[in-house]
């Protein structure tokens, strides 16, 4: 009985040495004792495997768990110290009030300021100096006639005439100057007409621009030049979708995209907003740099698998694989956002797909 | 970044940086929460409230902890309410079970054999092992539980569980002998070890 008390001692310290947490004089005590106790030896082993086995128990979290937590949280807000904030806030609001209080309570402006605010230096007006000239001509002409009649000039044509005559007169929507205007700032502004059609760089007398003219557009047109590096192939029309076997996913097929942002990211999803309901497709776009096994799963907000769309090796290259919004089962997926996991080789990457179905 | 600074900025509001704490101890914070429920959606929801939590009385975290440490103890403390509504969902469920009849139970052992019998090319043995060890620690007392999970699975110190748990090293020490001498025992009479 006394021994076991002793060894009692001693097993705790044998823990200790088995912990990595005893010093060098437990050390010496318990290989002391372990070399004449076959007892505490054989305890010494035990708990050794006993450790070795309990350590099988380690677990590793999912791939997807912060993109789990981070969804999360954005339903959430933190009890942060609010003592900051709040005399942030206050100097915002007392900042504010001051504003509004010089804003409204400042000595009138008079009539002439209002007039002098009056702007006409649009762009396509300030890159041609013909028109820069004659704009300011028109400005002073403006000045001078409510200047003369002030009462007249603010009630009949308050700020906006000369900018609204401009435009008027890029567009040819407005054929006469409107009655409101004073009879010096018509005249100031038909001859500006010519200059500004002059410097949008085009004739009124032929080609597109009459038309524009005629159907009241703005003769600018936006040119949709194509952006550089963009395949116009690349998408539907290069790639089998047979949708009657796997509604969530598609084969891969290799692509002939080259990419910026998938040199570095190494994986992008084009349209990543979708509506099933349209016939609308997310594409992932990956390369492959060594020959590695790729994964792409599409997992919901909770975490739940939506689809698994592909799981192989694949050689280098870039592949694109497609998304319509349908699970496994070939059902479509509610609205809402989905997490694609991506895991070329050792590198996982994250994104979304918005799926909308108004 | 060290935890502290990631605290400031995700206090500061900058919330992306949250993903690094999730991501700095989402093992230690599962690996728990699993290894102490035994269910892996369970584990999964729990680890999740507790970052939320931890997310949320991120305005109170004055550093004069460690960040883990603090994690921990709110893991410690999510996964005692978790079981403890596990085991009173369980109770309901078994009372259901008892009344309809309890036929079809079937003890772990027998399950394993099952499993071997139909599929004799998998070796079930560390499985078998694992779930021994598993439903052993299950039967210690939770702060036994804990103890055992933090020091053999987590590997965390003496004194680390010590701050976790608030007890002086003396106390982890004896409250950890304690548990190992009982799971011990018991996987001995398993002829486990």
């Amino acid at each position: 009985m006394k021994e076991n008390k002793e060894c009692l001692k001693f097993k705790e310290m044998i823990m200790e040495k088995a912990d990595g947490e005893a010093d060098a004089a437990v050390l010496g005590i318990v290989s002391e004792h372990t070399g004449v106790c076959p007892e505490c030896a054989n305890y010494e082993n035990s708990l050794i495997n006993m450790m070795k086995l309990t350590s099988l128990m380690k677990v590793e979290a999912p791939d997807y768990f912060e993109i789990r937590v981070m969804e999360a949280i954005k339903d959430v807000s933190p009890a942060f110290n609010w003592f900051p904030v709040l005399s942030y806030g206050a100097t915002f609001a007392v900042a504010v009030f001051a504003a509004f209080f010089l804003l409204y309570n400042k000595p009138s402006i008079s009539k002439q300021d209002m007039a002098k605010s009056v702007s006409v230096e649009r762009p396509l007006a300030a890159a041609h100096p013909t028109v820069k000239t004659q704009v300011a001509s028109v400005k002073a002409t403006i000045k001078q006639s409510d200047i003369k009649a002030p009462e007249k000039a603010i009630q009949t044509a308050p700020v906006v005439p000369v900018e609204r005559l401009l435009a008027a007169s890029q567009t040819q929507a407005v054929q006469a100057v409107p009655a409101s205007a004073s009879p010096d700032v018509a005249a100031a502004v038909k001859s500006v007409q010519p200059a500004v059609v002059a410097a949008s760089g085009a004739s009124i007398e032929n080609g597109p621009l009459k038309e524009n003219l005629s159907m009241g557009k703005s003769p600018v047109q936006p040119v949709l030049a194509p952006v550089a590096g963009y395949n116009p192939n690349y998408g539907v029309s290069k790639v089998d979708m047979n949708t009657d076997l796997h509604a969530a996913k598609v084969d891969p097929v290799p692509t002939q995209i080259g990419l910026p942002l998938l040199d570095t990211d190494k994986a992008i999803v084009a349209n990543n907003l979708i509506n099933p309901n349209h016939g609308d497709y997310a594409t992932i776009v990956i390369k492959v740099e060594e020959t590695s096994v790729v994964k792409i799963i599409i997992y919901d907000r909770a975490g739940r698998i939506v689809a698994k769309i592909l799981n192989e090796e694949k050689e280098p290259g870039e592949y694109s694989a497609f998304w319509y919004g349908k699970n496994d089962s070939v059902q479509t997926v509610s609205a809402g956002a989905y997490f694609v996991y991506i895991q070329i080789g050792q590198r996982v990457i994250k994104r979304f797909i918005i799926v909308n179905k108004n | 970044m060290d935890d502290l600074e990631i605290v400031r900025l995700v206090k500061k509001g900058e919330t992306k940086y949250f993903e690094e704490i999730i991501k700095k101890y989402k093992k230690v914070v599962f690996g728990h929460s699993y290894n102490f429920l035994r269910n892996r959606e369970e584990a999964e929801d729990t680890a999740q409230e507790v970052f939320i939590a931890v997310y949320k009385s991120l305005g109170s975290f004055r550093g004069d902890s460690k960040l883990s440490t603090w994690i921990y103890r709110i893991t410690i403390n999510t996964c005692k309410n978790r079981l403890k509504q596990m085991q009173r969902l369980r109770a309901q469920t078994a009372d259901e079970l008892y009344e309809e009849g309890d036929e079809n139970k079937t003890s772990m052992v027998d399950n394993i054999k099952e499993k071997e019998e139909k599929e004799p090319d998998k070796s079930y043995a560390s499985d078998r092992v694992r779930e021994l060890i598993y439903s052993r620690i299950d039967e210690l007392t939770a702060e036994q539980k804990h103890v055992i999970l933090m020091r053999d699975v987590d590997g965390l110190s003496y004194e680390e569980i010590g701050r976790v748990l608030k007890l002086s090293v003396s106390a982890v020490k004896s409250k950890l002998f304690r548990a190992r001498e009982n799971l011990r025992e018991k996987l001995e009479k398993d002829d486990v070890l």
